[in-house]
């Protein structure tokens, strides 16, 4: 029992982050052309590289997809501070 | 035969997704701007009836009223299900006009239809309830006889209008966020 409360408080703590941006750098592509790509909005680009959106699975899975990375390597849960 | 049933439920579930992904209770794009252009109307003459008592003369018509109870002892029979009234018609043409076009404005697809617009639209939606809920609550608390109808006339478009507010600045906001290279 005390390792489920444990576990869950550990979950609890992370939070997804990504390094999108870093990965559109070493692509050379704007948020837009990011955007255009996938099929989303400029804004939804901004929202998730802000942290203030978490995208849906096939969406991270598309945007990992154009950086021919795998997704954990682009997303990844990180404790908040 | 249980792989089969399998299958079938598979592919009704990619069909369900793919449905949600078009959402096909949205009105087209543009939609929006004829809303936007009945809407901009629809408030001057919503203002005009509520506070300055508009009425067009060419507009008084014979109309259905059901359940008839009338507040000032006008119609003859109250007990009946429906009577025949006259009646001036600018009041619910212009209601009408103002809650279509306004449903217009609220619920047409935006021309790049993604997720995050998707949680824009259902988180206004839900902020709109509140506060609209909120507005009346308070409306009921200490508003009496006619001002209190007069609320509740003001207030049956409420939801529609904190949503459009709600919606379009976060839309107009992260539109104008910066791309930081």
């Amino acid at each position: 029992m005390s390792d489920i409360i444990l576990l869950f408080t550990a979950l609890s703590f992370k939070k997804m982050k990504n390094n999108i941006r870093v990965e559109r750098a070493i692509l050379r592509i704007t948020q837009q052309q990011l955007a255009e790509m996938i099929g989303v909005s400029r804004q939804t680009i901004n929202a998730i590289e802000a942290n203030k959106y978490v995208p849906s699975t096939v969406l991270a899975l598309k945007i990992a997809k154009v950086c021919s990375k795998k997704v954990e390597d682009v997303f990844f849960l990180e404790d908040t501070d | 035969m249980l792989v089969f049933m399998e299958c079938i439920i598979y592919i009704c579930g990619i069909n369900l997704i793919i449905d949600i992904m078009k959402t096909n209770y949205l009105f087209p794009n543009s939609f929006r701007m004829i809303g936007w252009v009945l809407l901009i109307p629809a408030i001057v003459l919503g203002y005009m009836v509520l506070f300055e008592n508009l009425e067009f003369s060419f507009l008084n018509v014979k109309t259905l009223s059901l359940l008839p109870d009338s507040l000032f002892g006008a119609t003859s029979n109250t007990n009946s299900l429906w009577s025949v009234v006259e009646d001036n018609f600018t009041q619910e043409l212009v209601g009408i006009l103002f809650i279509v076009s306004a449903i217009f404005v609220a619920f047409s697809k935006e021309k790049n239809e993604d997720e995050y617009i998707y949680k824009i639209r259902l988180e206004s939606l839900v902020w709109a309830t509140y506060l609209s809920f909120a507005i009346q609550i308070l409306c009921i608390l200490f508003f009496y006889d006619f001002t209190f109808l007069k609320s509740m006339m003001i207030n049956t478009v409420t939801i529609l209008i904190v949503f459009i507010v709600r919606y379009n600045f976060i839309i107009y906001r992260s539109k104008f966020q910066k791309d930081e290279e």
